[in-house]
C-alpha cells in the first residue's frame, strides 16, 4: 500500500501541469485527507510497501504508533496552514509545500535508512525552495544557509549510515551499531540542537510569515522524530540534555524582542522537553515526549500564525513597535493568550497535558525542577510577548490591513482543536491511542502546572526592565559562517597560487615526478 | 567479424571524406559526420547489448601470430569507456550542429581525429600504438582547443600544447623502458616479462607512467591547462573532453597499472596508497579552487578535475567493488557533466557570456534550462534520488568495505564543498530579473531542437540512473575481472 507521504508528492507531480490555484488547492486538499485516511486505516507494523535499490531492500511503507501518531499531526496541521494562509500562499509555494509536507510525512513511514534519507534531503531541498526568493538578497543569503548547514547534517547523517551498513551488513532503520556520532551530528542539526540553532532564528524570523508557519512545524519534529528512532542510549544522557536545550532556550529568547526570532529560540527550549521525554528509558516519559511533540506543533503554529498576523495587520514585527493592540485585534489576542497559556503548561489548556506526562515520566529532581524552571522561563517569555504586543500602552501602531476572514479562521480553528484536545483527555487517548496510567487532573500535577505560570507572573512587573523590547537586526553572523568565510579565505590563497605563467605550471608537474621519484626512491 | 576496427575506421575514414567534400561540396559534411558518429554509436550499442555473447572479444590486425600482431580488444573493462562514447559522442555531434557556424569541415575533421584516438587508445594491446592513438587525440585536442581563435584560446592551447608534450616525452620514456625490458611492446606479453625486474625500476616505470598520462587526467598539479583550456573552447569540447577524453587517459593508465604490474605489486609497494592520497588531495583542490571561480566555465573545469579525484580514490582501492564504483562514477560524471554544460552552452545563447554574474536572472529566461541546472547540481553534490547519490554510495561502500574509513570522511568532505560553489550558480542564475530588463539577449527567441535534445537526454538518464542504478551496474559489472586479473586479460588473445 502507499506511503501516506507520496500522495502529496505526487500532488505536487500533478500541480505543475495546473496553473489555476483552485485547482492546486483541491489537489492539496485531497492529498492531504487521503493521506490521512491512509494513515487510520493501515494496519500497523507490517511491510506494507518494498522497493530495491542496488542490492538493497528498501522499506517504503512500515507504520508504527509514534509515526502514525506524528503523521496525523502533520497532516492536520498542513490542512489548518492551507486554511490561514489561503489567501498568502503563492501559487509556486503551494507545489513545494506539498513536497516539503509530503516528505516530512513519507519520512516517517520508511522503515529503511536509504529512503530516510532519501526523504531527509528532499525536505532540506523543498525548504531551500520555500526560502528562496529570486528578488530578495538576504532571503537567498537564507535560504543558501539552510540548505548548507542542513546538507552538512544530511552527509553526517549519511556517513553513519554508511559506516553502519558497513559494519552491520543491512540498512534497516534501527538504532545502528556503529557511527553513532555522525548520526547524533546529523540530527543535532536537523532539530536546531543548542550550538546547532542558529538556523532556526534566522529562517524563521526572515522569511515571509506563512511559510514560517507551515516550516516550523515540520523541520526540527522529523529531527525529533529522528532521534527517537535512531538513537538509543543506556543512559539518560538525552533527557540531561534536553533539559540543557529547555534553559537555554529560554536565555536565548528571552532578551530577543523580534516576535518571530522570540518564538523561534521558543522552539528550541520546546524541542529540549521533548528531548527529556523520549531521553529517559520509561514507557510514560516516551509517550509525553512524542504527546508534546504533537502538542507543540499546534500551539508553535499558532503562536507563528499570531505573529504573521500582527506583521499582517500593523507592518511591525519588533516588541518596540507594538503595544495596545487587545481592542483592536481582539481574536488574535484571544490567540495569543490561548498559546500562551498552552505552551506554559497552564491546567486545562493544550500544553499541560502532555507536559504533566513528561513529569510523570521524570525519575530524576533535577529534571523535574529544571524542567519547572524552564516552564517559569517559558510563561516569562510569552508574558512579555502578550504585555509588550497587547497591553502595553506605549505605543499604537494603527491597523494599515485588516487581516482576511481566512486568517482569522485558521486561528480559531486551531484554537479550537487545542481547546477540545485539552477539555477531552479521553478522546485525544483515543485518536493516539495512547494509555498512560496518569491521572492529570490530581490535584499535585493542577498544582505543579499552574506554579511556573504564576511565579512568572510574580516576577514579570520585576523583570520587565530587564528583558524590554530594544531594537535588533535579523541576520547575524555566527560562528559557521564565521568558519566558511575563513574557509573562502584559504581558497582565495588556493586561486592566486595559479597565476597562468607557463614556467610556473610546467615546474609544477616537473616537482609531481620528483616528488614521486624521491617517494620510491627513499622508501625503497 | 570485424566490427571492432570499424570504429577506427570508421572516423578516419570520415576524416578523408571531410577534406574532399570541403572542397568539392560543403552541403554534405553534416550529413557525412552525423552518418559516420550514428555508425559507431551503433556498432557501441551491439557490444554493450551483446555483452554477454561476444565479450571478450579480440581482432587481430591482418592475421598475424597473437604475439606478434597488433591486436585490439574489447574485453568488459573496455564498456564502461563504451558506455560513456555511446551516450556522449551521438549527442555532442548532435548539439555541435549549430553552435559551429564557421569552418565546420575543419571543426568535425579534428573532431573525427579525435574520436579516432579515443577509440584506438581504449582498444589497442599494443603499446607502441597506444602512444601513437595517445598523440592522435593529444594533437587534435590542442588544436580543438585553438579552434576559436580567440586571445583566450589560443594561450590556453600552447599552454596546453607544451605542458602535454611534456608529458609525453614520459610516456614515450616509459613506453621505451618497458620495450627494452621486456623485448615486446605486445600488452599481453608484458606483464610476466616485467615481473623479473627489480622493484625499484618497476615503481620508476610507473612514475613515468602516471606523470605521462596524469596531465592529461588533470590530477593535481598537472591540472593547470584544464581550467584554461575550458574557458575559450566550443562546448562540444567541453562535453567530449570531461565526459569521455579524460575518462580515457584514466582508463588507460589503470589498464597499464592494473595489467603490467599486477594488484599485489601495486599494494605492497605503496602505489595505491600514493594514488591514494594523491586522489583525495586532488579532489580536495579542485573543489577547494572551483570556489573561486567566475567563470562558469572555468568553474566546472575545476569541478571536473575534483570528479576525477572520487574516480581516483575509487580505483585505487583495488576492489572489485571499488573498480566498479570508479567506473560507475566514471560513466555518471561524464552523464552529468555532459548535461550541464550543454545547458550551460543553451544559457549562454541567452546571456551572453559565462561570468556568473552576466548570468543573473536567467531562470526567468529559461526555467526548463535553468531547472536542468538545478537538477544536475543537486545531483553532483549526490542529493538522491539523482545518479550522484548512487554513485557517491557505491564509492562510500567501497571504500569502507576495503577499510579506508578516512577516504570516504574526505569524501564526504569533499560533497560538502562542492555544495558551496554549485550553490553560487544556483543562486546566480536564480536572481531576480535586473540585466535583461532593458536590453533582452539576442536568442531568447528560442533554442533550435538539436540544442535541447542533449541536455534532456542526458538529465533523463541521470533521474533514470538514480531510481535504477542497476541498469548501469549490471553493464558494468564484470570490468573488474578483466582489470584486477591480469590472467583475464592475457588469455583473451594467448591460451585459453
Amino acid at each position: 500500500m502507499l506511503n501516506p507521504g507520496f500522495p502529496l508528492i505526487f500532488a505536487a507531480l500533478l500541480c505543475f501541469f495546473f496553473k489555476s490555484r483552485k485547482i492546486r488547492y483541491l489537489f492539496t486538499f485531497g492529498a492531504l485527507i487521503i493521506s490521512l485516511v491512509l494513515m487510520l486505516t493501515l494496519p500497523r507494523n507490517k511491510i506494507l510497501a518494498a522497493a530495491s535499490f542496488l542490492d538493497m531492500e528498501l522499506i517504503l511503507n512500515y507504520i508504527s504508533l509514534s509515526s502514525r501518531n506524528i503523521g496525523i499531526i502533520f497532516s492536520l496541521f498542513a490542512l489548518l496552514v492551507l486554511i490561514y494562509g489561503y489567501r498568502l500562499l503563492s501559487l509556486a509555494s503551494l507545489n513545494l509545500l506539498n513536497i516539503f509536507v509530503g516528505s516530512s510525512i513519507a519520512i516517517l513511514f520508511v522503515g529503511d535508512f536509504i529512503s530516510f534519507f532519501f526523504f531527509w534531503e528532499l525536505i532540506t531541498v523543498a525548504a531551500f525552495f520555500l526560502v528562496y526568493d529570486k528578488m530578495k538578497e538576504k532571503l537567498r543569503y537564507i535560504a543558501e544557509y539552510y540548505i548548507i548547514i542542513h546538507v552538512l547534517g544530511g552527509l553526517s547523517l549519511l556517513f553513519g549510515i554508511i559506516l553502519n551498513y558497513n559494519y552491520t551488513g543491512n540498512i534497516i532503520l534501527t538504532p545502528p551499531e556503529a557511527g553513532l556520532v555522525f548520526f547524533i551530528f546529523g540530527i543535532a542539526i536537523k532539530i536546531g540542537f543548542l550550538g546547532f540553532h542558529a538556523w532556526i532564528p534566522k529562517t524563521y524570523a526572515a522569511i515571509p510569515f506563512q511559510l514560517a508557519v507551515l516550516m516550523a512545524a515540520y523541520t526540527s519534529k522529523v529531527g525529533v522524530y529522528a532521534l527517537y528512532r535512531i538513537v538509543e542510549l543506556e543512559t539518560n544522557l538525552i533527557a540531561y540534555l534536553g533539559l540543557l536545550n529547555a534553559l537555554g532556550g529560554i536565555l536565548l529568547a528571552i532578551f530577543h524582542s523580534h516576535l518571530r526570532i522570540i518564538i523561534s529560540y521558543s522552539i528550541i527550549s520546546q524541542i529540549g522537553y521533548m528531548l527529556v521525554g523520549i531521553g529517559l528509558t520509561n514507557n510514560i516519559a516516551v509517550t509525553g515526549g512524542i504527546f508534546h511533540l504533537i502538542n507543540h506543533i499546534l500551539y508553535k503554529g499558532l503562536l507563528f500564525m499570531m505573529a504573521g498576523t500582527i506583521f499582517y495587520s500593523t507592518g511591525f514585527e519588533n516588541l518596540t513597535d507594538l503595544g495596545n493592540l487587545w481592542k483592536k485585534t481582539p481574536v488574535t489576542f484571544l490567540a495569543g493568550i490561548i498559546a500562551t497559556l498552552s505552551i506554559a503548561g497552564f491546567p486545562f489548556f493544550n500544553g499541560y497535558l502532555s507536559k504533566a506526562l513528561i513529569k510523570a515520566g521524570l525519575d530524576s529532581q533535577l529534571l523535574y525542577y529544571g524542567l519547572q524552571l524552564a516552564g517559569v522561563g517559558t510563561s516569562l517569555i510569552f508574558i512579555k510577548v502578550l504585555y509588550f504586543a497587547f497591553l502595553c500602552k506605549n505605543n499604537n501602531p494603527d491597523i494599515i490591513k485588516i487581516p482576511p476572514l481566512s486568517m482569522r479562521l485558521g486561528m480559531l480553528l486551531i484554537s479550537a482543536f487545542m481547546m477540545l484536545t485539552a477539555w477531552n483527555p479521553a478522546g485525544i487517548e483515543r485518536l493516539f491511542q495512547i494509555t498512560p496510567a496518569v491521572d492529570y487532573f490530581s490535584g499535585s500535577s493542577i498544582f505543579s502546572g499552574i506554579m511556573p505560570f504564576l511565579i512568572a507572573l510574580l516576577l514579570f512587573p520585576l523583570l520587565k526592565k530587564y528583558i524590554s523590547p530594544h531594537p535588533e537586526k535579523v541576520f547575524q553572523r555566527d560562528f559557521f559562517m564565521k568558519l566558511g568565510y575563513s574557509f573562502i579565505n584559504l581558497d582565495k590563497k588556493i586561486s592566486r597560487i595559479h597565476s597562468g605563467d607557463l614556467i610556473r605550471y610546467l615546474s609544477w608537474s616537473l616537482l609531481a615526478l620528483l616528488i614521486l621519484l624521491m617517494v620510491f626512491l627513499l622508501a625503497g | 567479424m570485424h566490427l571492432p576496427i570499424l570504429l577506427i575506421i570508421i572516423p578516419l575514414f570520415t576524416v578523408f571524406s571531410l577534406g574532399l567534400f570541403a572542397f568539392f561540396s560543403k552541403k554534405y559534411i553534416i550529413p557525412l559526420v552525423l552518418t559516420s558518429s550514428l555508425l559507431s554509436t551503433v556498432i557501441i550499442f551491439f557490444f554493450i547489448f551483446n555483452r554477454e555473447t561476444k565479450l571478450p572479444f579480440s581482432y587481430n590486425l591482418g592475421s598475424w601470430q597473437p604475439d606478434l600482431a597488433i591486436n585490439i580488444i574489447v574485453d568488459h573493462y573496455t564498456l564502461v569507456i563504451f558506455a560513456a562514447m555511446g551516450l556522449i559522442t551521438l549527442l555532442s555531434v548532435i548539439y555541435s550542429l549549430t553552435e559551429i557556424t564557421r569552418n565546420k569541415a575543419k571543426f568535425y575533421l579534428l573532431l573525427n581525429v579525435l574520436f579516432v584516438g579515443t577509440a584506438g587508445m581504449v582498444m589497442t594491446a599494443d603499446l607502441f600504438n597506444l602512444y601513437v592513438f595517445f598523440e592522435i587525440t593529444s594533437i587534435s585536442s590542442y588544436a580543438l582547443v585553438a579552434y576559436n581563435d580567440k586571445d583566450i584560446s589560443l594561450e590556453a592551447a600552447f599552454k596546453y600544447l607544451m605542458l602535454g608534450t611534456v608529458s609525453a616525452v614520459f610516456l614515450l620514456l616509459a613506453i621505451i623502458l618497458t620495450y627494452m625490458a621486456t623485448g615486446t611492446l605486445n600488452m599481453v606479453l608484458i606483464p610476466e616479462r616485467l615481473g623479473n625486474l627489480p622493484v625499484l625500476t618497476r615503481q620508476i616505470l610507473i612514475a613515468f607512467y602516471l606523470i605521462g598520462l596524469g596531465v592529461k587526467f588533470a590530477i593535481v598539479p598537472l591540472h593547470t591547462w584544464l581550467p584554461d583550456a575550458y574557458v575559450g573552447v566550443p562546448i562540444t569540447y567541453n562535453v567530449l573532453s570531461s565526459a569521455l577524453i579524460i575518462k580515457t587517459q584514466f582508463f588507460v593508465l589503470m589498464r597499464i597499472l592494473y595489467i603490467f604490474f599486477g594488484l599485489n605489486f601495486l599494494q605492497n609497494n605503496m602505489i595505491s596508497t600514493i594514488l591514494l592520497v594523491w586522489g583525495i588531495f586532488s579532489m580536495l583542490f579542485g573543489h577547494a579552487a572551483a570556489f573561486q571561480q567566475n567563470n562558469l566555465k572555468r568553474l566546472l573545469g575545476y569541478s571536473t578535475i575534483a570528479q576525477m579525484g572520487y574516480v581516483i580514490i575509487a580505483f585505487s582501492l583495488g576492489t572489485p567493488a571499488g573498480i566498479l564504483a570508479g567506473s560507475f562514477h566514471m560513466i555518471n560524471h561524464g552523464i552529468m557533466k555532459g548535461a550541464i554544460f550543454f545547458a550551460a552552452g543553451n544559457l549562454h545563447k541567452a546571456a551572453g557570456s559565462y561570468q556568473l554574474d552576466k548570468m543573473q536572472g536567467m531562470a526567468d529566461i529559461m526555467p526548463k534550462t535553468s531547472l536542468i541546472f538545478v537538477l544536475i547540481l543537486l545531483s553532483m553534490v549526490g542529493i538522491p534520488p539523482l545518479s550522484g547519490f548512487a554513485s557517491k554510495w557505491l564509492i562510500l561502500e567501497a571504500s569502507l568495505e576495503a577499510g579506508y574509513l578516512l577516504p570516504a570522511f574526505m569524501i564526504i568532505l569533499g560533497s560538502f564543498l562542492s555544495l558551496g560553489y554549485y550553490l553560487s550558480i544556483i543562486i546566480n542564475i536564480y536572481t531576480g530579473e535586473k540585466n535583461f530588463s532593458d536590453n533582452l539577449p539576442v536568442g531568447v527567441a528560442g533554442l533550435k531542437i538539436n540544442e535541447i535534445i542533449p541536455a534532456a537526454v542526458l538529465t533523463a538518464v541521470c533521474i533514470v540512473l538514480g531510481f535504477y542504478p542497476a541498469v548501469l551496474t549490471g553493464l558494468i559489472a564484470r570490468a573488474p575481472e578483466f582489470l584486477l586479473q591480469q590472467l583475464n586479460f592475457i588469455n583473451i588473445i594467448i591460451g585459453g
